[in-house]
């Protein structure tokens, strides 16, 4: 009898040892290192997402969210009885300036108003839409029509597809003063064709009032030009030209007054960062953490190493992934059949918002994407995608040795992210009186001194005020151009 | 002979001195007469406005021009009551500048309703300028749009 209940107790005992030894490799192992959240993460993007995309016609709403917080005009400018207003993020009424114009491109692209003509016109016409009463909307960047249409109307199919793949931004016009007409002036980046659609609208007062009222609250940028109006895009007859700009490019040609920021580096990282914030930064990455090897460097960068890939992440904030040898990297995609540029944005914005949604919100919030988003026939499934963090709408550089990097540098190779950098800093704004940035003419003297070379002009298609962050910590305002596809930072 | 080396010295440092004060106290005059002309050709290139003879319903004005690196460039307004023209200075800056590598100048001005006269300068010195003078009719809004309403209704 003793013997019996002995062999019973035996057996349950060993049951009871193989449930908790396999519960360990399951849900506290290299099996399973999310434990329970495996789970869940796979139920959700395997099961609860489709389905919620299958009723979506264009996937869930975080994709818009993470693209309506990303992706944002760099300046809107707005003119109005002879007189100009320009906005840019963090100043008074750019928001409002934002939606105005949101509102009415929204009911252009979703067939609330209706379009009475479309014609293709020249660059003549388009620029001499913007001297009269007109919104201008520069994004700064070329972006696929989808990801646009998206961004505005939560459809990457609206009412222009046919005509537009690429747009970096457009123009609202109210000129025809007695109908109730407001036209669109859009540029196809691809095609180069020029677009104005005639759309009948039946709001044109309450879209001047509001129009009036932004001119009302907000000073007139007075100084502000574009190259067009300078006829700083036309080589002259009479005399060689030395330096071109792009005929939309937007001059201040007052020296700009700009605020002074103060970087913070995250205590976590300086002092050391927690179990908890390794195992979040771990699990973003996939990086099994029973299988992974790690060991702390000689700058004190703690690095973690797996298979195919290195995470380090650096006291100074700065998180590196690499993918090493011929690892395939990480898989960030569900669907890699035809990838485009379309799926990559989505893939990365998704990333970057897991990734910051552990940290400060002011990282996610300030962060902007500064690449264009548009597909590059030679490298088709390869995309290099670029974050900056913006204060009062002027991205922050970071000086290393080799350069200036993004806040955030990432590439995609068909839905593998194959590396990541991203530097981890807040920033705040000091009472310290403003610093004046050099006039745009001077940045463009010193650059035809750095670059220009007889009797080739150097044609800037873009030049932004940016802030320099050197590795004290010092930011500095300065300009960045973009001449024959290659950046230079004016020092 | 260090009473010598001593007054020598002192007159090369006068005539230093006084070097760089010609230099630095050379601007363009605040006044020009209305009927001031070139002395010397090439100083300056009005690039815009294009034409000599335009109209806007702007309230503001580009003016950009071409000019040789280290050419001094001056904007002036006509003043009907002086019969001249003054140098234009705006929250205590004069519109002008010495133009860099890219031999750009540009520089933007307010309009009066009616007719604004302007003359642009480009002096290599006092004696050797490019002056062109250029008028814009500034126009009301209203106006114009009276014009395109009914521009609009018999051919739109």
């Amino acid at each position: 009898m003793v013997k019996k209940i002995l062999k019973n107790a035996l057996l349950i005992g060993s049951v009871l040892l193989a449930v908790i030894l396999v519960s360990q490799i399951w849900f506290s192992s290299y099996f399973l290192p999310d434990g329970y959240g495996f789970f869940v993460s796979s139920f959700h993007r395997r099961i609860i997402t489709p389905v919620m995309d299958f009723f979506k016609q264009d996937g869930g709403s975080t994709f818009s969210q993470n693209l309506q917080n990303l992706y944002k005009p760099e300046r809107i400018v707005v003119n109005v009885s002879g007189e100009r207003c320009a906005y840019v993020e963090g100043q008074e009424s750019y928001a409002e300036a934002y939606a105005l114009s949101n509102d009415i491109l929204n009911r252009m692209l979703t067939g609330a108003y209706k379009v009475k003509s479309k014609t293709t016109i020249d660059m003549d016409a388009y620029t001499s839409a913007l001297k009269g009463k007109s919104i201008y909307v520069d994004y700064g960047k070329n972006c696929d029509y989808r990801l646009f249409s998206f961004s505005i109307s939560g459809k990457s199919q609206s009412r222009f597809s046919d005509d537009l793949s690429a747009v970096s931004g457009h123009v609202i016009s109210l000129q025809d003063s007695i109908m109730n007409d407001i036209s669109l002036y859009i540029i196809d980046q691809k095609s180069s064709n020029i677009f104005r659609y005639v759309i009948e609208a039946n709001n044109k007062d309450e879209v001047n009032q509001k129009m009036e009222e932004l001119r009302a609250q907000t000073p007139s940028a007075g100084s502000l030009s574009y190259s067009f109006e300078l006829n700083f895009h036309k080589e002259q007859e009479n005399a060689a030209s030395k330096i071109l700009f792009e005929p939309m490019i937007l001059m201040d040609l007052a020296p700009a007054q700009v605020s002074r920021f103060e970087s913070h580096r995250l205590d976590e990282f300086v002092q050391g960062i927690s179990e908890d914030m390794i195992n979040t930064i771990l699990r973003t990455f996939s990086i099994n953490t029973r299988s992974m090897w790690h060991y702390t460097d000689l700058t004190n960068a703690r690095v973690f190493v797996e298979n195919n890939a290195t995470l380090t992440l650096s006291p100074d904030g700065l998180i590196e992934y690499q993918t090493v040898g011929n690892g395939r990297g990480l898989d960030i995609s569900d669907n890699k059949n035809a990838y485009d540029i379309y799926a990559a944005t989505d893939n990365a914005m998704d990333f970057v918002t897991r990734l910051c949604s552990h940290m400060p919100p002011e990282i996610f919030e300030n962060l902007r994407i500064r690449t264009d988003m548009v597909d590059d026939a030679d490298k088709q499934g390869v995309y290099h995608i670029y974050f900056d963090y913006c204060v009062d709408g002027i991205p922050i550089r970071h000086k290393t040795e080799t350069g200036y990097a993004h806040t955030i540098e990432m590439e995609i190779n068909n839905g593998y992210l194959k590396s990541y950098r991203q530097y981890i800093r807040t920033y705040e704004k000091t009472n310290q009186e403003k610093i004046t940035a050099l006039p745009v003419l001077s940045a463009a003297d010193l650059l035809v001194d750095a670059l220009y070379k007889e009797p080739e002009p150097l044609r800037v298609q873009r030049i932004n005020l940016c802030y320099v962050e050197d590795e004290a910590g010092v930011l500095t305002p300065t300009w960045n151009a973009l001449i024959g596809g290659q950046e230079h930072i004016v020092q | 002979m260090l009473k010598r080396m001593l007054k020598i010295s002192s007159a090369i440092l006068t005539l230093v001195i006084l070097m760089s004060v010609c230099l630095s106290a050379y601007a363009s005059p605040d006044v020009l007469p209305g009927t001031v002309s070139s002395t010397a050709d090439g100083y300056v290139t009005l690039l815009a406005p294009e034409q000599l003879t335009t109209s806007t319903t702007n309230k503001s004005l580009p003016i950009s021009a071409l000019a040789p690196q280290g050419t001094a460039v001056t904007v002036y307004r006509y003043n009907y009551s002086t019969g001249n023209y003054h140098k234009i200075v705006t929250g205590g800056i004069p519109l002008e500048s010495y133009v860099g590598a890219t031999s750009l100048f540009a520089g933007r001005v307010e309009l009066t309703s009616g007719l604004n006269k302007f003359l642009i300068r480009g002096a290599w010195d006092d004696n050797t300028y490019t002056v062109v003078k250029f008028e814009v009719n500034a126009l009301n809004e209203g106006f114009m749009d009276r014009i395109k309403g009914v521009i609009n209704v018999i051919f739109g």
